[in-house]
């Protein structure tokens, strides 16, 4: 009898081009929280694919608990005791909380029996801490509910492993504070979790084990106890990393964009800011404060009920998308699946989307100069693609990111809204990435951050401004800008 | 699974295109091609059933396709079949206007060939070697004298008609009104709806009996309707409402539906319209012409009424 | 990173990829063996003639397919034009018919555009609103009466033949160049596959969608005006019933080729071979003898054959 739950042994995955996995070995304490970690497109959610049953490995073999474990797919791991929770749920948003749980396992012969089922899923719930009314709707929770929703699924198939891909992503600071909990009692009721997470923060605070990958290769394994944050940055990037923020490099100049009592009923009040030359424009503030809302206003991808903006002076009207670009405003959006990348297309075909007149000669597009462009940013942000041509779909999630970014980096617009840039980016990448905003102000552009974590906030920006409740609740600048203040403005 | 699901389906594909094809060619007969532009419609099957028992009978293989009344298809099918070597060519037309390129191209093979049922546009009409149909005006002018005759039977002051035609601007349809209104102008029959077509379909029949039922209720004495299918639907309406018997029907056609009608003594007469024969009559011309007999330019179709007595003297379908 | 070397699988998983295709070239040496007369001139004349009236709106529904949508009017818009055609050959020949036509195609093509692009109505209900009406339109016009044409030049133009071939696939090859080229080199056609792959992120991107939703349904209307004409040239009649089965042919030779459905995919080319496949298959059909009912069995069974073939792609890919 071994002491692992889990073992993965010499795993490897090729895919058309790719060879994703290259001889990985994996082993997993019962009862611990094991984190998995490592730079965009290193392998870890392919090698949890291949854990939950989605893919198949080229080579390798599985044990659960000793026994050679064979999945025919992801009900049948469920089935085994391995769930996953994926960063896209799983759920049926029409359908309850109860329902979701025990879709497709109903009881009762014929008739279902939904006072037990509701039972049952409360009883989930409450294992959780939780207390929430079972025959609500899913699409009605929130994003943090919703986990809770795939955690007691998971429970309710007598889980002996919960694989967690990037859970905490898209939640909030406080409902990540609510959620540590959560994994608290998993590991007391003895299940094991596979945490895979860019946060460092949260490793050292949740996890046991680490296991770092880089280029589909395992590079090192460690207690976390025994293990620093910058050797762990190091194994993971492959070289050592004094900062995770550059300095500063611009200064900011003259106002280029003022924004003047910006109402959108009722999500925006009365929204008055300037953005100058050359500046990083941090937004801080809870989900639901209306930042977004505040950056889709701007853009032009909603329209606002009163209040005026100003481009360097001069009072322009944004009414569309293709008005705010004709005023040389971008915006890279929050959700890369749902707003920011066509999956179908290639890695070229959404580089240059925003800008093909850069692209044309004449009307007729060349594929040339695309290739170009597409290679000059798959060079400069690192994205890990087999070649310009592969579609979105194959492209690991922060690489994925990185395309969002070029496609507005390449449209060469003077004020650059970013929501939450840096969401699923690994260490290394972002540095990167704060390195070209900081080029980018240099030669002049200016850069509205939206953004969740507070530390980026904090370090990139020359000013932070707070929201809440769809209005300018405080500006922060110089010595105040400190997490205390922003927290500070940003609960009631 | 689904991968195994389109092998099967592909071997079932392969396995039927050659087995469908498989049963041609028997020995040196002739070959006859018809193409149809009526294929599946209720008059289509009996007629086509009929060009296929004459032919075998007179020692021709046949092969007959949808012409899914598109004149530019029925053009290629006639042209794969020439290429193909069939000998001879039976021609249903799917409307007049469209006829022209297609009689002269037929002409221009130099393989007998006759038209069937849709009367060809006049401008060619002389170059068709034999048109069998049959005059549709003369039916029409026979549903006309029925509903005389079902007047002097059933004496009415109002005399209320509902009439229900097939589609707009086919020239069956049309001559069969060419026909009706010959008849009974200055009679002092009344027909209380304007133009109604229900396209030859039931479904489409039954609405607007439903909705005549419901604007004119007991004042309709008489239906009329151009066909057998378009009957049944008008029926339903009429059953479903509770008004068998309490007023007059009357139609053309020979279908099976009008015949149970007939015998029950609800249906007042309907007008015949053989497919049989003239599915037959086809072959029998074209059978005249490749052997070199001379053959009429114009055959047309027996037509006449049909009462419950006479019922023993059809066929039907 | 390693590019793994070309091996059975990846040599199977291409066949699959192009089991259409692959299906075409098997079929038609299947046939050029089994059939002499399929392989004769004539024969391949008759085949590429036949399937090039359709072939021009299937192009044009195509890139309606492509930006998300479909559009069932096209088969009344084709009707029309056909009707509209021959009224204005007969009174005032045929350059002014000829530009007449094209432009009432177009705009009807671009009402649905509206109706779709900016008032945002579902396409099934637009188009089948448009489909019932522009019918009706065309009914009325001509008192529902079939018209025919003995215009010379008509004849002249319809009686053209190069080697067998007549005007009409020189007219399909000249609008697919055309479509090919405007959705592989343009940027409107870009705009298209991005509009269709994903509405938002196309939006935005700062892209005109409603003008992309809006140009496609109008290039389908006047294609299938277009189509309509070289209707009238080979039959040199108009009637509003012609053309009944175009939209749903368009939209099995689109499928057919291998555009999906959910847009964004796909391209015009794709349904040349879609085109054929429906040409080829229903000219063999007919001379191996098929008769109607057994031949329209086969084609709703080539039908689901593919589309099931494209979810065994659509999964491999995944993986
Ligand atoms: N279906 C696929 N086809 C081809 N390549 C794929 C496919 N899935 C993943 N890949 C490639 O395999 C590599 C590993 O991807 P994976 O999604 O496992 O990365 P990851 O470690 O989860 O990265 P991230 O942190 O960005 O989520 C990437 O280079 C990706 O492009
Ligand atoms: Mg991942």
């Amino acid at each position: 009898m071994s002491a692992y739950v889990l073992e993965m042994k010499g795993i490897t995955k090729t895919f058309p081009g790719v060879v994703a996995l290259d001889d990985v070995t994996l082993s997993v304490e019962k009862g611990t929280v094991h984190a998995l970690i490592g730079e965009n497109g290193a392998g870890k959610s392919t090698l949890m694919k291949i854990l939950n049953g989605v893919y198949t490995a080229t080579k390798g073999e599985l044990f659960l608990e000793g026994q050679p474990l064979h999945l025919q797919g992801v009900r049948d791991a469920q089935e085994k005791g391995i769930s996953t929770i994926f960063q896209e749920f799983n759920l049926i948003n029409a359908l309850s909380v109860a329902e979701n749980i025990f879709l497709g396992r109903f009881e009762g012969k014929g008739q279902i029996k939904w006072n037990r089922i509701n039972r049952k899923a409360r009883e989930l719930l409450e294992k959780l801490g939780f207390n929430f009314d079972v025959s609500k709707p899913v699409g009605k929770l929130s994003t943090a509910e919703k986990q809770l929703v795939e955690i007691a699924k998971a429970l309710s198939y007598d889980a002996k492993i919960i694989v967690m891909d990037e859970p905490t992503s898209s939640l909030t600071k406080k409902e990540i504070e609510l959620f540590f909990p959560i994994i608290e009692k998993l590991r007391k009721g003895g299940i094991t979790v596979i945490y895979i997470s860019h946060k460092l923060d949260e490793i050292f605070h949740i996890c046991d084990r680490v296991s770092i990958m880089r280029d589909g290769k395992l590079v090192g394994e460690s207690l976390v106890s025994e293990i620093t944050r910058e050797r762990i940055i190091e194994l993971m990037v492959g070289r050592s990393m004094e900062m995770e923020y550059p300095a500063r490099t611009a200064s900011p100049g003259e106002p280029v964009l003022e924004v003047k009592n910006l109402t959108r009923e009722p999500l925006l009040h009365d929204i008055s800011f300037t953005l100058h030359k050359g500046e990083i424009l941090g937004i801080a503030g809870l989900v639901g404060a209306g930042r977004t809302e505040l950056a889709e206003t701007i853009f032009g991808a909603a329209v606002a009920d009163s209040g005026s903006i100003e481009i360097n002076g001069k009072a322009v009207s944004i009414r569309s998308t293709m008005d705010g670009k004709a005023n040389s405003i971008g915006m890279v959006t929050e959700d890369r699946k749902e707003t920011g990348l066509v999956l179908d297309m290639s890695v070229t075909r959404n580089i240059t989307v925003t800008k093909l007149d850069e692209v044309t000669t004449g009307i007729v597009l060349s594929k040339q100069k695309e290739g170009e462009v597409a290679s000059e940013y798959v060079q400069k942000l690192n994205i890990k693609t087999p070649s310009i041509n592969q579609t979105l779909y194959n492209l690991s999630g922060g690489n994925q990111q990185k395309v969002v970014l070029s496609k507005w980096l390449f449209s060469n617009v003077e004020i650059l809204i970013l929501d939450e840039p840096t969401r699923g980016i690994d260490v290394g990448a972002k540095y990167e990435i704060y390195c070209l905003m900081n080029e980018l102000t240099e030669q002049g552009k200016s850069i509205i951050m939206i953004s969740s974590e507070l530390p980026e906030v904090l370090s990139m920006s020359d000013r932070i401004l707070v929201m809440h409740k769809g209005m300018i609740k405080g500006e922060l600048t110089g010595a105040k800008m400190t997490a205390d203040n922003v927290m500070q403005l940003a609960i009631d | 699974m689904k991968k195994a699901c389109a092998i099967v389906l592909m071997l079932v594909l392969l396995v039927s295109v050659v087995s469908a094809g498989g049963q041609k060619e028997a020995g040196g007969a002739k070959k006859i091609f018809m193409s149809s532009a009526y294929y599946t419609a209720p008059y289509g099957a009996p007629l086509q059933e009929a060009v296929r028992e004459k032919a075998k009978e007179l020692g021709y293989t046949v092969q007959i396709v949808d012409g899914e009344q598109n004149a530019d298809k029925q053009l290629s099918q006639f042209k794969a079949a020439v290429a193909d070597g069939y000998d001879a060519l039976i021609y249903w037309p799917g409307d007049q206007a469209s006829t022209p390129p297609i009689v002269e191209y037929l002409n221009s093979t130099g393989k007998p060939w006759v038209a069937l049922n849709t009367v060809v546009d006049a401008s060619v009409l002389d170059q068709v070697p034999c048109m069998i149909a049959s005059d549709e005006v003369e039916i029409g002018r026979w549903l006309g004298r029925l509903m005389i005759q079902y007047f002097e039977k059933n004496p009415s002051a109002t005399k209320n008609v509902v009439y229900i035609e097939g589609s707009p601007g086919s020239s069956y349809t049309e001559n069969l009104t060419i026909g009706v209104n010959e008849v009974i102008k200055g009679t002092d029959i009344n027909i209380m709806n304007d133009r109604q077509f229900a396209e030859y379909d039931p479904s489409r029949a039954m609405a607007i009996m439903e909705d005549m039922l419901t604007k004119y209720g007991d004042k309709i004495e008489l239906a009329v309707a151009q066909d057998g299918g378009m009957f049944q639907g008008a029926y339903s309406a009429i059953e479903a409402a509770g008004y068998v018997g309490k007023l007059g029907l009357l139609c053309q056609g020979q279908d099976l539906i009008v015949r149970d009608k007939l015998v029950a003594g609800e249906l007042f007469a309907s007008v015949a319209q053989d497919p049989f024969t003239e599915g037959s009559l086809a072959v029998e011309m074209l059978d005249k012409i490749i052997r070199g007999e001379k053959v009429e330019n114009w055959f047309a179709t027996p037509t006449g009424p049909i009462f419950k007595a006479d019922i023993d003297n059809y066929r039907w379908f | 990173m390693r590019k793994s070397t070309l091996d059975k699988k990846y040599i199977i998983t291409l066949l699959i990829e192009n089991a259409v295709t692959v299906f075409l070239v098997g079929f038609v040496i299947f046939m050029v063996f089994t059939k002499r007369s399929f392989s004769t001139w004539d024969n391949i004349v008759n085949i590429i003639n036949e399937s090039s009236i359709y072939g021009i709106a299937a192009c044009a529904m195509t890139v309606v397919v492509i930006s998300g949508e479909f559009d069932l009017s096209s088969s009344s818009i084709f009707g029309w034009s056909t009707v509209i055609f021959v009224i204005c050959i007969n009174a005032m020949g045929i350059v002014p018919a000829f530009f007449i036509t094209l432009v009432c195609g177009a705009a009807f093509g671009a009402l649905n555009g509206l109706l779709i692009a900016k008032v945002k109505m579902p396409a099934f209900v637009a188009t089948l609103g448009t489909m019932i009406a522009i019918k009706g339109l065309a009914y009325v016009m001509t008192k529902a009466q079939p018209i025919n044409t003995n215009n010379a030049t008509l004849k002249a133009i319809g009686s053209f033949n190069m080697g067998g071939i007549s005007i009409i696939p020189i007219v399909y090859l000249g609008v697919l160049v055309l479509f090919i080229w405007f959705m592989r080199y343009t940027k409107f056609g870009r705009d298209i596959y991005a509009t269709g792959g994903n509405y938002e992120v196309a939006r935005l991107s700062g892209i005109n969608v409603v003008f992309s939703k809006f140009i496609v349904f109008t290039m389908l209307g006047a294609a299938a005006a277009l189509a309509g004409m070289m209707y009238g040239v080979r039959i040199k009649a108009g009637w509003a019933p012609y053309g009944q089965d175009l939209a749903l042919y368009c939209i099995t030779a689109t499928i057919i080729g291998g555009t999906s459905l959910l847009g964004g995919t796909g391209s015009v080319g794709k349904t040349v071979i879609g085109v054929l496949v429906l040409a080829v298959l229903f000219n063999a059909l007919t001379l191996l003898g098929v008769s109607g009912s057994m031949q329209k069995f086969i084609r709703g069974l080539v039908l689901i054959t593919v589309i099931m073939l494209d979810a065994v792609v659509a999964k491999r890919q995944k993986e």
